[in-house]
């Protein structure tokens, strides 16, 4: 790693942006609990989704990925 | 010593590199006037992560002698410009708009820093993002280091995420332009909600070596800037093969509008209901006058459907799992609770838990969607679509009950690795709305045709926000 970065700057980053998104950040949040279960249900709703579509076996993955 | 109006803030690359050649101002003197202006106003919407005035006052003298000497080397040369935060530039922090990062410090400048600065453009700045692009799918626009991207047109509304400073520091003259990035939509959203002109590349069309990486198969490195000319100019210094870059498709873009098809030999593909039922009711009078234009420009206009597939569901799933990978070691070490949003953070610690099956199903439909979409571009040049449903959603608005959805598009096409154009095309309550152009792989020059020619009939790009 390079050094270049000041003290300063370094402490400006670290700091007052935390406090700026923190201020801004709506009130009434759910707790995190919820969010994972949130995240799990969308997780499981796409599962869902992709499932309804048809997929014979002869299709591979685009693993490597070329457009 | 030049003095500067706000024209010149608003002016195209072409002019402001017109100028420099002219002598009407030099290039130390146009990076000085932008770096006060980004400095002074970037804090304004969110949009500053770092501000590089000493080494882009060094690069602009050294473009100035270049310049002065005869030596041209692009319309970039000598004119200002900035990246988003997760674009490493040697010696300064990468932040990638995360608290967990926020004193990183990469050796290596990205290849597109390294390329911009062979043909002389001079970098000004770091500007916001979404924390880790957004890949954990936050809930609230403040879900980034410098809080949320706000929006020129109106403060009260989001810049649009992920490239979020991108788009406001572009759309309020703080830049002539910038590079943003997108997984799926994160250069598209930004430009439609700020009112400029977005492109993003064929997969593979630029190097991400030295880039935050989210997605490997999903996401491309773009141009944000004022028109579609000058972000033709942009991809030309940018595009090319690098074999830092494993997905690199080695192939270099070269932007020639002079051998652009005639455009009534365009055959434009839209559904009747993306311009209707699809986007919010106080638009469609707006989106409707933006069909009309590009039929009046002689195009043939065909009626056309893309296919049919659970496309969210898919590139959900394939930057979760993908995402879980890459930052395995953010959830390993607890630092992942340090971000902004709570909703992302669940995000990112549930992409551990993603199933292979499920990332082999979704990588599987994938390929059908490319041959599907190569079926359609066999009687089809380009699509056209609304870029979101809407104008800019407010700043409290819950990002997972917006009113201005994306449209199917913008996900189909980043799973297909095509590129697209995003445009200013109207207004709705003073706030901009972005009409999308997509291609087939490698179609660019196409795109970049078309959304000039709309460009020469609209002034929607011309328009400046109340900065």
């Amino acid at each position: 790693m390079a050094a270049k970065v000041t003290r300063r700057q370094l402490a400006v980053l670290a700091a007052l942006p935390l406090g700026a998104a923190e201020s801004l950040q709506p009130q009434g949040q759910p707790l995190l609990e919820d969010d994972l279960a949130a995240q799990r249900e969308t997780l499981r709703r796409n599962r869902e989704q992709m499932a309804k579509v048809s997929l014979p076996m002869g299709v591979e993955p685009a693993v490597i990925f070329k457009a | 010593m030049a003095t500067f109006g706000d024209d010149l803030y608003f002016a195209p690359i072409t002019e402001l590199h017109a100028g420099i050649r002219a002598k009407r101002y030099s290039s130390v003197e146009l990076t000085r006037a932008f770096c006060d202006r980004l400095e002074k106003l970037g804090p304004r919407f969110n949009a500053l992560a770092l501000l590089l005035r000493d080494q882009a006052i060094r690069k602009a003298h050294d473009a100035d002698g270049e310049i002065l000497r005869g030596r041209i080397r692009s319309p970039l040369q000598g004119v200002p410009y900035a990246v988003k935060d997760l674009v490493a530039v040697a010696g300064h922090p990468t932040t990638w708009g995360a608290r967990p990062y926020a004193a990183q410090v990469f050796e290596q400048d990205a290849s597109i820093v390294k390329r911009l600065s062979k043909v002389g453009a001079v970098l000004i700045g770091k500007l916001a993002m979404v924390e880790l692009a957004g890949g954990g799918g936050y809930r609230f626009a403040a879900a980034s280091l410098q809080g949320p991207g706000l929006n020129p047109w109106d403060r009260s509304r989001w810049s649009g995420g992920s490239s979020s400073g991108s788009g406001s520091a572009v759309a309020a003259g703080l830049v002539p332009w910038a590079i943003g990035s997108e997984t799926s939509g994160s250069i598209l959203t930004p430009a439609a909600f700020c009112g400029i002109t977005g492109l993003r590349p064929t997969y593979g069309l630029v190097s991400r070596a030295g880039c935050m990486a989210l997605s490997w198969t999903l996401d491309k490195i773009g141009p944000m800037a004022r028109s579609a000319e000058d972000c033709g100019h942009i991809l030309q210094a940018i595009s090319g093969g690098d074999s830092e870059d494993p997905s690199s498709a080695n192939k270099r873009f070269y932007y020639a509008p002079q051998f652009a098809p005639p455009l009534k030999e365009l055959k434009v593909g839209y559904d009747p209901a993306d311009f209707s039922d699809r986007v919010v009711a106080e638009a469609r009078k707006a989106f409707a006058e933006a069909l009309e234009v590009i039929r009046q420009l002689g195009v043939r206009l065909i009626e056309a459907k893309i296919p049919d597939f659970p496309y969210s569901a898919m590139v959900a799933t394939i930057i979760s799992a993908e995402m879980g990978s890459i930052f395995e070691d953010l959830v390993a070490s607890g630092k992942v609770d340090q971000l902004a949003d709570k909703r992302q953070i669940a995000g990112i610690k549930v992409s551990q838990e993603v199933l292979a099956k499920d990332y082999l199903r979704a990588m599987r439909l994938r390929r059908l969607v490319q041959r599907e979409f190569a079926k359609l571009f066999f009687d089809l040049d380009v699509l056209i679509a609304p870029a979101r449903s809407g104008p800019a959603s407010k700043i409290s608005e819950p990002l997972d009950r917006l009113t201005s959805p994306p449209t199917p598009l913008i996900p189909a096409g980043n799973l297909a690795g095509l590129p697209a154009l995003c445009l200013p095309c109207g207004f709705v309550d003073n706030l901009p709305l972005g009409l999308q152009i997509v291609g087939p792989p490698f179609s660019e020059n196409k795109l970049l045709a078309l959304g000039t020619a709309f460009q020469n009939q609209t002034n929607w790009h011309r328009r400046r926000p109340p900065v």
